[in-house]
Order: C-alpha cells, then sequence, then structure tokens
C-alpha cells in the first residue's frame, strides 16, 4: 500500500497541471451541491428557528408571507399598516402580550425597528455597551449593525426613507446611539432599534418645532388658541434635551401606524382563543403563526431545491462520466508503463492498487478543496437564501 | 541459473506463427546471444523463458525447474526475484526520478522489502553505470545510451540469478551500443548471473561466452510470423 501510495504520488505530482484539472472538477463537483443543500438547510434553519421563536403575528390582511418576513426578519415588502388600536385590542383581550413592531424606515442603511421595551426582554437581547432606550430620539444597535455603522454609545445616525419613492413627510432625523446589544445570532444584530413614538416622529406624525406662540415670523394666521404656523416655521430633525418638550403628536393615537402585532400568548389555550378573535367573516386583520407561513414556505424552496439538485446531479454525472474517460483514456496512453510493471512482476491487483492509489489522492484533494471552499463561503452562506428570496 | 528449454512449442494461432524449439540448455553464469533475424522468434522465446508466455506444449526450466506449470503468481515472484529484464525501448517510468527507477521493483511485488540495502546497491549500480550525480533527475533528462544504463541498473538491482536483454542495443548508436552492453555483460558477469541477449546485430556479439542463431533452434523456421 505503502509503495502504490509513493508511486501514485509521484504520479500526480508530475504530471500536476493534468492532475490539478481534474481535481478542480471533482471538488466543484462536490462543492456545488452540498454548498446548495448547506445554504438552503442553513438559511431554513435560522428562519425556522426565529419562526418557531414568535408565537403569533398580528397584521394587515395581505400576503402572510410578507406580514412575517417584515415583522421578524425586517425584510421582503413591507404590508399595509395597521393601527395602534390592534395592539390595544390584543393586549385588552388578556390572551397575549403584545408587542408593537414599525418596521418602514432604514438608519445608516439599516432596518430602523420601532417598537417598546418589552421586545428586548421577549426576545433576550441585552445591552452589552452603554444603555436601554430612555427617551425620544434614542436607538439602540444591534451587535454587527454597531459594526457595520463603526458607531457606538453618544454616537448619532441618520434615518432615512426605506425607499428613495418614500418621500411623503418623511424627513431625515437624527438618532442618538444610547447602546449596542449584545449578539444574538439573528436578524436583530443588524437592526437599530428605536421606541415606538420614535417612529412615529421619523414617520412625520410627530414632530417639534419652535415655539409659535413666541415666534416673531412664523405664524400664518391665528384664531382664538389655534396658531398656524407658516413654511417658515423650522421643524427640529434632531431631539435635545432642550427641544424635546417641542415634540408632540397629531391625532389620535389609537389610529397611528404599526407594520405588526408581536402577541405572546401565557400558554396554547390563550393562543387559539386569540386565533379566534381573528377568524369572523368581516375582520379585516390576519392572525398568523409564523412556523407555519416559513413552513409552507420552505416546503416551496426544497421542492425547487430538489429539481435543482437533480440538475446538478445529472450536470454531476456528465462530469464524473467526463473524468472517468479521461482517466480511462489516460491508460491507454499508459499502457507500455502499466506493461513494465507487469513484465517485471507486478500482479493485475497492484497495479489496480495503484490506479486507486491515484484517483484516491485525486478525490481526497477534491474534497480537501470542496471543505475549504464550504468554510470559507459558510459565514457567507448565512443568510444569502433570505437576501436572494425576499431581500 | 540454468536456462532449459525442452520440445517448446508455441503459436499466435491469429498470426499464424509457430515457435517450435527441440531443446537446448543455457548453463548457469554463461553470456548468451541470441541472433537471428526480425520475425524469428527471438523475443517470443526470451518471453517464454521469463514466464511471461506459456508454451503450448514443452517446457521452460529454470535451474530444473518447469515454470510452464507454475501459477500466474509464482512466476511473477520468479520474475521480481530472480529474472532480470532489459527492453528494447528501456521501458523508464518518466515520472520517478533515477533512484526511483532502479527502486521500482522493490514497490511492485511484497516479496521484496524496500530497505537501507536495497537503496546501497541502487546508489551503487547508478554509481558504477556512472549516473550517480543524476540520481534524483528524471529520465527526460538523460540520453539514450544514459536511459538503457539506467534500465540495467534498474533490471541487476534486485541481484536476480538470471538476466533477459531483448536488443538492449536496438535504440543506441554505435559509440553508445558499444558501452552499453560492454556495462550489461560486465555488471552480469560481476554478479555471477545469467545473461541472455537478444539482438539482430552480429557485428558485437565477440564479448559473449556463446552466440546461438534462433533459427538455428528451430525445428521448422518460419519466414513469416511475430517481430522477434
Amino acid at each position: 500500500m505503502k509503495d502504490a501510495l509513493h508511486l501514485a504520488l509521484r504520479y500526480l505530482a508530475h504530471y500536476r497541471g493534468r492532475s490539478l484539472v481534474l481535481v478542480l472538477s471533482l471538488a466543484l463537483l462536490l462543492f456545488v451541491p452540498i454548498g446548495l443543500r448547506l445554504l438552503i438547510s442553513r438559511s431554513a434553519e435560522a428562519l425556522s428557528a426565529r419562526a418557531a421563536a414568535s408565537p403569533l403575528l398580528v397584521g394587515a390582511k395581505g400576503s402572510s408571507v410578507d406580514l412575517v418576513l417584515r415583522a421578524l426578519y425586517f425584510e421582503g415588502r413591507a404590508p399595509e399598516p395597521i393601527p395602534w388600536s390592534e395592539v390595544e385590542r390584543v393586549q385588552d383581550s388578556g390572551h397575549a402580550l403584545a408587542i408593537p413592531l414599525h418596521v418602514r424606515f432604514r438608519a445608516g442603511r439599516l432596518p430602523l425597528v420601532g417598537t417598546t421595551l418589552d421586545y428586548f426582554g421577549f426576545r433576550g437581547l441585552e445591552v452589552a455597551r452603554g444603555g436601554q432606550l430612555i427617551r425620544l430620539g434614542d436607538c439602540v444597535l444591534g451587535a454587527r449593525a454597531a459594526d457595520r455603522l463603526g458607531l457606538g454609545p453618544g454616537d448619532a445616525v441618520v434615518t432615512s426613507p426605506e425607499t428613495v419613492f418614500d418621500v411623503a413627510g418623511v424627513y431625515p432625523l437624527e438618532l442618538r446611539v444610547r447602546g449596542v446589544l449584545a449578539p444574538s445570532g439573528g436578524p436583530d444584530d443588524e437592526a437599530v432599534f428605536c421606541a415606538i413614538e420614535t417612529a412615529w416622529v421619523v414617520e412625520g406624525i410627530g414632530h417639534g418645532h419652535e415655539d409659535l406662540a413666541t415666534s416673531p415670523t412664523g405664524v400664518l394666521k391665528r384664531e382664538g388658541d389655534t396658531i398656524t404656523g407658516n413654511a417658515s416655521v423650522q421643524e427640529f430633525r434632531r431631539i435635545t434635551p432642550d427641544n424635546i418638550d417641542s415634540f408632540h403628536f397629531h391625532g389620535d393615537r389609537a389610529g397611528f401606524p404599526v407594520t405588526a402585532v408581536l402577541a405572546v400568548p401565557p400558554d396554547a389555550r390563550a393562543s387559539a382563543l386569540l386565533q379566534g378573535r381573528y377568524q369572523g367573516p368581516d375582520e379585516a386583520r390576519q392572525i398568523v403563526v409564523p412556523a407555519k407561513v416559513l413552513d409552507e414556505l420552505l416546503s416551496t424552496v426544497f421542492t425547487v431545491e430538489g429539481f435543482v439538485t437533480l440538475a446538478l446531479g445529472l450536470v454531476g454525472l456528465a462530469t464524473l462520466l467526463t473524468a472517468a474517460l479521461v482517466f480511462v483514456l489516460s491508460l491507454r496512453l499508459r499502457a507500455r508503463e502499466l506493461a513494465t510493471m507487469r513484465d517485471i512482476g507486478a500482479s493485475p491487483a497492484r497495479i489496480r492498487m495503484l490506479l486507486l492509489c491515484e484517483v484516491g489522492y485525486l478525490v481526497l484533494g477534491a474534497a480537501t478543496i470542496a471543505a475549504l471552499l464550504l468554510a470559507l463561503t459558510g459565514g457567507l452562506l448565512d443568510g444569502l437564501l433570505r437576501r436572494t428570496l425576499f431581500g | 541459473m540454468q536456462v532449459a528449454v525442452e520440445g517448446l512449442r508455441f503459436g499466435y494461432p491469429d498470426e499464424g506463427f509457430v515457435l517450435d524449439v527441440p531443446g537446448f540448455t543455457v548453463p548457469s553464469g554463461r553470456c548468451v546471444a541470441w541472433t537471428g533475424p526480425s520475425g524469428c522468434g527471438k523475443t517470443t522465446l526470451l518471453r517464454l523463458v521469463a514466464g511471461l508466455l506459456v508454451p503450448d506444449h514443452g517446457s521452460v526450466s529454470l535451474d530444473g525447474r518447469a515454470i510452464q506449470a507454475w501459477s500466474e503468481a509464482r512466476r511473477r515472484e520468479l520474475r521480481i526475484r530472480d529474472i532480470g529484464l532489459v527492453f528494447q525501448d528501456f521501458a523508464l517510468l518518466e515520472y520517478l526520478d533515477l533512484r526511483d527507477n532502479v527502486l521500482l521493483p522493490y514497490r511492485l511485488h511484497g516479496c521484496l522489502r524496500l530497505d537501507a540495502a536495497a537503496a546501497e546497491r541502487a546508489d551503487a549500480l547508478l554509481e558504477r553505470l556512472g549516473l550517480a550525480d543524476k540520481r534524483h533527475r528524471r529520465p527526460e533528462a538523460l540520453s539514450q545510451g544514459e536511459r538503457q544504463r539506467l534500465a540495467v541498473c534498474r533490471a541487476l538491482v534486485t541481484g536476480p540469478r538470471l538476466v533477459l536483454a531483448d536488443e538492449p542495443t536496438g535504440n543506441l548508436d554505435p559509440d553508445n551500443r558499444e558501452k552499453v552492453l560492454g556495462l550489461l555483460v560486465e555488471e552480469v558477469r560481476r554478479h555471477g548471473a545469467t545473461l541472455v541477449v537478444v539482438t539482430h546485430d552480429q557485428t558485437r556479439v565477440d564479448r559473449f561466452d556463446e552466440v546461438r542463431d534462433v533459427e538455428s533452434l528451430r525445428r521448422r523456421p518460419e519466414a513469416a510470423g511475430r517481430t522477434g
């Protein structure tokens, strides 16, 4: 065996160009289907784990997939907003803790998530540096968000519309970074969190501006206690201790928008009762179990993956046959060499062993390269499916 | 090692060639040249003696042991232990360096052990045949004469008792023919082995103990047939 390995290695090393081509071909043959399988299974695991940890979601009727992806992964198309009264409806039902989610804007190119402190407790998110949200205009950064933005406590980050077309009433607001969360291994790591009220300010529902009662130039008209400002009134784009008292909201809070309500029932019975409340024929909202929605979505992904794997398998088989043909043809070129070995005294088994060792080295080399490629790309695989499919 | 052939008959049915040899003996330790025109059966006879072919009738005996009845495996072990082969086209492995080429028999059969003594024998042979300074180079770096000297080293490294050389100088220029043949005979005599050289070149046979025309060994010479 040792001698066969020695001869095989010498042969492959001497014809290194040919060997390298074969090794790389085989490596790709191994890497592509395994990488695809790994990509899908890892992403599916990550998606499913997040969904399984989110009991119920209430949102506007429409695509349940959009609702789940937006509320849980902060990606995909934004569903129609629902009013704050839906948060109160869930809370007042007594069947679940209601956690509002407002996911429409971005801050520093990352999703801006408006919510309440209950969200951090529910997800087990802890502040690693700095402090928690205290006042209007504060934000905390996910661990990777902080790395990507290069920001920490005391810094500031500016909000932006979700898309360039989303300009209605949306002006940049400078948020003060209060803290950075510890890594959680999920989408929370790449988000910027603020209080739901801060999100409403970003949306233009709440604002702060100079005091019109004392403004010499900003008054358009006065009718009793009502003062209407003109276009010269300056709106604050940064919330500071000096101007925070000027911030206020117009309209009825019950109608303020949220993207979804994360409902956390204490037990299965409460969950069933809450779901029952959304089954009426005139119901304008939907309640979904994220894990079920994800399962349906992933079953489609796995079906597609099956076809892709089949196609890759056929291509792989063709490549394998071609490689085998190259190997067999090379045996013809080596006929004199192998005949010499036989004449000198090598048995057919010994010669087969020699050739098997050559194949073994090629497969080993290919497997090593494929494993290295998988290790190198493994980090990139996480979340790639999510971005590819829903980003 | 004594070579004895008796009542040997071997044919290539598809080619209509039949080699029919009543009998002859090559005494142990002798250096013999088998000559004859192309196609007279020299190579076939050599391969029968080496156990690479099995006669249809008759026997080939080495030191009194009729090898035609032996199993393939036993004949392989005989070749690797006791027979050194030299080929006209050198049959070197281009991907091995000179030292590995010489030691090749040790890597082809479990009955030989590649140890320090074998390596020393290989180095000594390379030294004597003037190839020591190139021992770590590949055969492609050698001249034709050097390549055949390397093939001679490989044939002798296991200390065979019989060396069979098939047209060992057929691909060499006149100068190298003389040198290589001289070295081959000298080394075989040094080892005390029996040497059978097949050649159609009758001008350089004076250094052999005996020269036999294969046509004369045959019962019924054939004009057409296998290249010899």
